[in-house]
């Protein structure tokens, strides 16, 4: 349902996210994201992410949190329309940064 | 207002430069008028008299431009490029009447057939139900088919049975003509794709005389005048043939389902966010084209209706601005003060024709293919299309299986669009039985909701018939309701998913006891997610009235009831 990749560009550790993002699979990543270092910068790679919920809102609002408590960015990047529009309902769109395409946050956030 | 297609230069409501409009009038008008060549050959069948022939003629030609003039123009017709040619399903209706009661018995059948297809339009604004899109996208795929026998028969130049010493010339030229329509509606811009029809049927033609395939005009063409008054008679009104009413009823139900593929065709092609066939306008479509059939009638000329052919080339030019079609209909309406121009389209190489012909018969296919599969396909609209169309292909295939049956039933019978269409309409309402419109199931907390969401509505959608893209954007949008109704506890371990489809509307419901929720007109703080039950209750029902069409907050009984509304 859910697959969870991390890999580190640089300065910048991305988490490439497959599947659905629900209340069944967002403990998952909200787990994989706590155990990972919160200083610098993390990208959520959201390109293959098909749906997300308020569950998987809840835990992208809770790791920008404690990234930005260390000091660090949060960004996402490659939304297909429908989770865009997730994005841009709910007001996160305005909260997070949003890249089209890893390539592009990669050259921004670096 | 419709969205205009990317692939579309000027829409219905838009207005070309006069200057063009002037010039596709003229490719439009042309084409229609090459088309007098069926009630040439009912005329010929039935040894008319040469002038007979001539009022036949003359008369189809001036009721062919009114009739194309009204069906464009908004507020009496559809406002559509829409343009008429002598109606191929009167032929047998013709030929029969005229060869049995001359002129007056045919223009008594003509005039049964209008009516029985004016009482038909009259009703069709109720008969939404027996026209979904796959029973039209069925009638538009089969005007594409039964253009294939008449255009493939001029491409390789067979007048009579196919034999061995087959004259490539001909298929030559269609081919080269084809191939420069496809070229420039392609890949040119500006006027090369707006005359891309008369740029590639002036080459076919050029071609045509250099290989020597071209017709010679008759001796008798020098003899006609440049511009003379038009001629038209009153044969009188004859009905006394009980064999020929039926078909001339029939005849009239034919074209009225034709008129509907073509004006669906047209709909289709000048909005890209196209949901269903918008029957009013076919409608009046229909009634400017019985109008101008009982004129033909009385003037004892040849009916038309409009022209499968005309929307490939709107295709081709990308214009389906009403005016040009309203010029074209003037334009036909002089042509008719024109005998020597009318002879010189007698001699167009049909080869040229046969090649838009074929260019017509393509478009048409694929927009009746994609009509049909733009609403989920169950089992019984599988069945239902699938069937239609091979029972259209049967009597086109097999014609032998015609010839046996009863006589009146064989101008039904030889129309693989009538036969296609009337199998759609009867299995589209057989397979109806047993299918209610409302459906639900329970859902319960250790079910996952995109899951339960997928399957209930998809199949609820193939059902139903609903539209691909409503059902897709429904199903985030609810699974979401279901999971923060039943995560927050707010519907305490289980609910009810009711869905509901009415054609314009498909809803679902969620019904549940427990507390109702509140749904703020200003979006809440992304914090709130991070809050109580109640809180993140707030958050998604701001999400779920920003995503869904509509949503409403009621009760059911004694249950809470949230529904999802998305418009179809």
């Amino acid at each position: 349902m859910i697959h969870i990749d991390r890999i580190v560009a640089g300065t910048i550790v991305v988490t490439a996210v497959k599947g659905r993002l629900d209340s069944s699979s967002s403990p998952k990543l909200e787990e994989f994201l706590a155990g990972a270092p919160h200083e610098g910068n993390i990208l959520l790679d959201f390109a293959e992410l098909t749906y997300i919920s308020s569950a998987g809102l809840r835990v992208v609002l809770k790791a920008t949190k404690l990234v930005r408590g260390a000091g660090g960015t949060l960004a996402v990047c490659g939304l297909i329309p429908q989770v865009h529009e997730v994005f841009d309902v709910s007001g996160f769109s305005t909260l997070i940064p949003i890249h089209p395409s890893r390539e592009a946050a990669l050259a921004t956030m670096t | 207002m419709p969205r205009k297609p990317s692939n579309i230069i000027y829409s219905a409501d838009e207005t070309p430069p006069l200057g063009t409009q002037l010039v596709l009038g003229v490719q439009h008008a042309t084409l229609a008028l090459l088309f007098i060549v069926y009630p040439l050959v009912a005329a010929t069948e039935a040894g008319l008299s040469f002038d007979d022939t001539q009022i036949f003629i003359t008369s189809c030609i001036i009721f062919m431009g009114i009739a194309t003039l009204v069906e464009c123009l908004p507020r009496y017709g559809s406002g559509l490029l829409l343009v008429q040619i002598p109606n191929m399903a009167h032929l047998p209706l013709a030929v029969q009447s005229l060869a049995a009661g001359g002129p007056a018995l045919y223009a008594g059948m003509s005039l049964i057939a209008a009516v029985s297809q004016l009482t038909l339009s009259r009703f069709i604004g109720a008969l939404r139900a027996v026209f979904p899109p796959e029973v039209c996208g069925v009638a538009v795929t089969m005007l594409g088919v039964a253009l294939a026998d008449p255009a493939l028969r001029r491409v390789f130049g067979i007048t009579g049975e196919i034999t061995p010493d087959l004259d490539l010339r001909y298929a030559m030229v269609s081919v080269v003509t084809l191939v420069i329509i496809i070229v420039l509606a392609i890949f040119s811009r500006g006027l090369l794709r707006l005359f891309a029809v008369a740029i590639g049927a002036g080459a076919g033609w050029a071609l045509a005389v250099y290989v020597g395939v071209a017709p010679q005009p008759a001796e008798s063409f020098a003899t006609l005048a440049y511009i003379d008054l038009p001629r038209l008679g009153f044969p009188g009104l004859s009905f006394f043939s009980w064999a020929l009413i039926p078909a001339a009823i029939i005849t009239g139900i034919i074209s009225a389902v034709d008129m509907l593929g073509t004006v669906v065709s047209m709909q289709r092609m000048d909005d890209a966010d196209w949901r269903r066939a918008d029957l009013g306008q076919a409608g009046r479509a229909i009634r400017a084209n019985t109008i101008a059939d009982m004129g033909t009638a009385v003037t004892g000329g040849f009916a038309s209706a409009s022209s499968s052919a005309a929307i490939g080339v709107a295709f081709a030019t990308g214009t389906t601005a009403w005016r040009v079609g309203a010029i074209s209909g003037i334009l036909m309406v002089l042509a008719a003060f024109s005998p020597r121009l009318i002879g010189l389209l007698t001699i167009i190489p049909s080869s040229v024709i046969g090649a838009i012909l074929v260019y017509a018969a393509a478009f048409l296919i694929v927009a009746g293919m994609e009509l049909i599969l733009s609403r989920r396909l169950s089992d019984r609209r599988i069945f239902t299309v699938g069937l239609a169309i091979l029972a259209g292909l049967a009597v086109a295939i097999l014609p032998e299986l015609v010839h046996i049956t009863p006589e009146w039933m064989q101008p039904i019978l030889e129309s693989p669009l009538s036969v296609a269409t009337a199998v759609a309409i009867i299995l589209n309402l057989i397979f109806r039985i047993g299918i209610r419109q409302e459906a639900s199931r329970d859902v319960t907390v250790e079910e996952n909701p995109f899951t339960v969401a997928t399957e209930f509505l998809e199949n609820q959608g193939d059902l139903w018939g609903a539209r691909r893209d409503v059902v897709a954007i429904a199903i985030p949008v609810v699974a979401e309701g279901v999971e923060m109704l039943l995560d927050t506890g707010v519907a305490p371990g289980k609910l009810e998913m009711r869905a509901h489809f009415d054609e314009e509307n498909f809803d679902v419901s969620l019904i549940y006891d427990g507390e109702p929720i509140a749904i703020p007109t200003h979006r809440p703080s992304p914090e709130d997610l991070l809050g109580d039950a109640q809180a993140v209750a707030r958050f998604v029902g701001y999400m779920l009235s920003k995503r869904a069409d509509k949503l409403v907050l009621g009760t059911d009984g004694t249950h809470q009831k949230l529904t999802l509304r998305f418009e179809h």
